[in-house]
């Protein structure tokens, strides 16, 4: 199921939502753990066995690490349990892309049947990892109970696309938390937010992009558009479904960790990624960078731990070299930041630095959106002149004028100004606000009734 | 400061209440409103409650016609539908699902450029048949599209984001000539024809109305070799309330409505009248055989434009009281439906054929109907 849809929005989280309200604090999480799995199963009727096996071999080996003392022993075991997790993400996930590669390396022609992705298999893999390493490290207590165990992996507002919640980070909200109205009507803005985030601007971003992209000529503006596009629809896409994520956390009683502060107003690559889905480069610093040594090793080593940590970054977003390469693409300018550029931009006049790490991101989201490399290559090409139809045309002019609202809203909102505009009229005039809140809501609505378009980009991942 | 955070909590705590009473009301809504099983202006079937069975449970079919169940039953859904063009409107938006709005309340339907392999297809539509019968006199005639004739009532710099029909239409003219087709040209005509205000296409529907048609029919029947009696029309207006599909499907306009006419060969009021007015159309799929080329009932349905021969049909024959002696077979999509009418006079008997839903066997009919001319009437899009 979709957060995005009129079935979740109107049918399965009311209804959840209130069962889960009516029923008595300890029965709470059975019902969430019903109703994440019901939901999980709505779009994967099959594979919802798979997580639910994976989810109890992770509560065993929990269980087993409390019951052994032998350093040795546990070491097996977390080796065993850490491989059992990957394996099952590699086959599920990198199977065919690695087979793929080693018969056009080899010229070899192994028969593959595609298997189809289990949504959100790369989330709660991560998720569950992040419980066995910290639970091997003493870092969590063992989860005694499996149904809070169950909830924390399945917990339908994160399941299928973040944020990675770690466990130690909710480890004490699976017992007890705090459920009360004020907080659920925080949820809600938070849920409204992301929802208009997708559907008004998102999908609308998406619909440009796709008709440039399918265009045979385009000029070099036109191409710099459709990139821009692209990477506000990503971005918008992705934190909108995490600000739902969020948002439907907090009405549950849960405190989720932010995924995105607004990376667009980053003024260095390194700056951007601390605002860009920080759950998981905090995900893969905790569990890579840092076992690796970090960046208290020698230069020789920062710069191995930081491809390694980048080049499995870019892989996590999927079974294609575009997106290794993207990784890379980030891994290699962060290096490139420390040791050289950072220290010669601080000198440089601010809107320098904001407009070097734009281009940097928007030719990285050209990248990360053109799984086929002809493609990227013609789409980038154009964008410094090789086979545009010259530097501006008609279509460009067209497209500015006639989506000339929805770039400027876009533009703004990868600000934080409607959002604290919106904080401070709630502060002055709570009705303004609901009004606002309610109109917003009902403009998606519309939306959702009237457009059948409406992928979510991140089920791939 | 404390004033200010007790505002945000108050507006947390209604916007719950608001939130959840807006919901249950859709809900109640929802549940109790019976379902349609048809929208009429979106001209589909809508998604009914799905089959529950196991099957369809694990295959996700169940689940995925669910989720369209309840989008295509939403309570007041033809009113959301209507604000959300309201607010692409307002927004400037002058594209949807490919169809521009276009000044004077046009709506004009994008083209879509052909790759080589489109191209060779479009092309071969027609060579598949052609080729097997040079003996015949072969005609091509294809209906140019709004975009192409009404450029001008593009939005600026609207044709810069479409294909270019113009060209595409010139390149099949171009080669169908060289394969030894009499290629007739009727975008100058037509484009005369509006620079004079005669109205060419219907604002609302992709069609091209029954005047250019008409006119279109002149230029056809010149280059077929004929020379037109002297026939009288009465123009008959049937219905003032047309919306055609591009209304339907882009949201736009869904104000405007159009007319249309069709043309009645002139009665002489003479008993023995065997001129144009007079003739058989018969239904060869279902037998059916009636003395007019028109379905009033379809004015009654959305579909006004069903008017002319009840809509697309495998294959009509109609048989008249010309003595030219011509046989035509007329190879066809919908924009012939209102073209067709205007041959009565000028060939013996007219066999239509919309090779989408003909099943038959096409040289068998040729030669079975003693076919001496074959014209072939596609917009665009179908080649």
């Amino acid at each position: 199921m979709v957060f995005s849809s009129l079935n979740f929005l109107f049918i399965f989280l009311p209804v959840t939502l209130a069962v889960y309200l009516l029923v008595p604090q300890r029965l709470k999480n059975i019902v969430l753990l019903i109703a994440s799995v019901y939901f999980y199963a709505w779009g994967e009727p099959v594979y919802v066995v798979l997580m639910l096996l994976n989810i109890l071999f992770n509560y065993v080996a929990g269980l087993q690490f409390a019951a052994t003392k032998n350093k040795r022993r546990r070491k097996k075991q977390l080796i065993l349990a850490v491989l059992v997790n990957l394996l099952l993400l590699g086959f599920f996930k990198y199977a065919g892309f690695l087979v793929g590669t080693l018969n056009s390396l080899f010229g070899w022609s192994i028969v593959w049947k595609e298997l189809s992705l289990p949504i959100g298999i790369s989330f709660y893999t991560f998720q569950a990892l992040s419980y066995v390493i910290d639970a091997y490290r003493g870092k969590v207590k063992v989860q005694k109970s499996f149904i809070n165990f169950a909830v924390y992996i399945t917990m339908f507002p994160q399941l299928i696309a973040g944020p990675i919640v770690t466990y130690s980070e909710i480890e004490n909200q699976l017992g007890r938390r705090t459920i009360n109205i004020a907080k659920a009507g925080a949820g809600i803005e938070r849920l409204i937010l992301g929802l208009a985030k997708k559907v008004i601007l998102a999908n609308n971003l998406g619909l440009l992009y796709t008709s440039i992209q399918a265009s045979a000529e385009r000029s070099v503006m036109t191409t710099w558009l459709g990139a821009v596009c692209l990477a506000m629809q990503i971005y918008f896409d992705f934190s909108g479904y995490s600000d739902m994520a969020i948002g439907m956390g907090k009405m549950l009683g849960f405190d989720f960790p932010e995924n995105f502060n607004f990376p667009f107003m980053a003024d260095s690559v390194t700056e951007f990624w601390r605002r860009w889905h920080m759950t998981l480069s905090g995900w893969f610093k905790d569990y890579v960078y840092f076992p690796l040594g970090g960046s208290r090793v020698s230069a020789l080593k920062h710069i191995r731990n930081t491809l390694i940590v980048w080049f499995l970054t870019g892989l996590w977003h999927g079974a294609s070299w575009n997106f290794v390469m993207w990784g890379l693409y980030y891994g290699v300018l962060l290096i490139i930041e420390k040791y050289i550029v950072l220290r010669v931009m601080k000198r440089l006049p601010s809107p320098v630095q904001y407009i070097y790490t734009f281009v940097v991101v928007i030719l990285g989201f050209v990248l990360f959106g053109n799984t086929d490399f002809t493609e990227m290559g013609k789409y980038m090409a154009n964008m410094f002149g090789g086979g545009a139809s010259g530097f501006i045309d008609g279509a460009f002019l067209y497209y500015v004028k006639n989506n000339l609202i929805l770039l400027i809203l876009s533009a703004v909102s990868c600000s934080p100004i409607f959002r604290k505009l919106l904080n401070k009229i709630s502060r002055k005039n709570s009705y303004a606000a609901i009004g606002i809140c309610l109109v917003l809501f009902f403009i998606c609505v519309a939306f959702l009734v009237y457009g059948s378009y409406n992928p979510f980009l991140y089920f791939r991942f | 400061m404390k004033k200010s955070n007790e505002n945000r909590k108050k507006f947390h705590i209604l916007l719950t209440v608001c939130l959840a009473f807006v919901v249950v009301i859709f809900d109640i809504l929802f549940f109790v409103m019976p379902d349609r099983a048809v929208s009429e202006t979106e001209n589909r079937n809508l998604q009914l409650f799905p089959r529950l069975t196991w099957n369809t449970v694990t295959s996700g079919r169940f689940e995925s016609q669910f989720d369209k169940y309840v989008a295509d039953q939403f309570p007041g859904r033809d009113a959301w539908i209507a604000a959300e063009t309201t607010v692409q409107r307002f927004a400037g938006n002058t594209l949807s699902n490919n169809i521009f709005l276009g000044s004077d309340g046009y709506l004009i339907k994008s083209f879509t450029d052909r790759d080589n392999d489109g191209y060779t297809a479009a092309v071969r539509k027609v060579t598949d048949v052609s080729e097997k019968h040079k003996d015949l006199r072969q005609y091509v005639l294809v209906a140019p599209g709004a975009i192409s004739i009404l450029d001008y009532r593009l939005p600026v710099n609207g044709a810069a984001v479409a294909g270019d029909e113009d060209r595409f239409i010139d390149n099949l003219l171009r080669d169908f000539s060289m394969k030894g087709l009499t290629a007739v040209d009727v975008r100058q005509n037509l484009r005369d024809m509006d620079a004079s205000g005669i109205q060419v296409y219907y604002r609302t529907d992709h069609h091209w109305t029954t005047d250019a048609a008409y006119e279109a029919y002149k230029v056809f029947a010149e280059a077929a070799g004929i020379t037109r009696s002297d026939v009288e029309y009465n123009r008959i207006m049937v219905t003032d309330s047309f919306q055609g599909t591009l209304t339907a499907s882009s949201g736009f306009r869904t104000g405007e409505t159009d007319s249309i006419y069709v043309y009645i060969p002139e009665d002489t009021g003479d008993e023995n009248d065997q001129g144009p007015g007079v003739y058989n159309v018969i239904n060869v799929d279902t037998g059916v055989k009636t003395a007019s080329m028109y379905e009033p009932a379809a004015l009654d349905t959305r579909d006004k434009y069903a008017v002319f021969f009840g809509g697309n049909h495998g294959e009509l024959k109609i048989q008249t009281a010309s003595a030219s002696f011509r046989n035509i077979l007329v190879l066809k999509d919908s924009y012939a439906n209102c073209f067709v009418p205007f041959m009565t006079a000028d060939f013996t008997n007219i066999i239509m054929v919309d090779p989408r839903y003909y099943l038959g066997d096409l040289d068998q009919l040729i030669s079975d109907e003693e076919i001496t001319d074959i014209l072939y009437l596609y917009c665009t899009d179908s080649f």
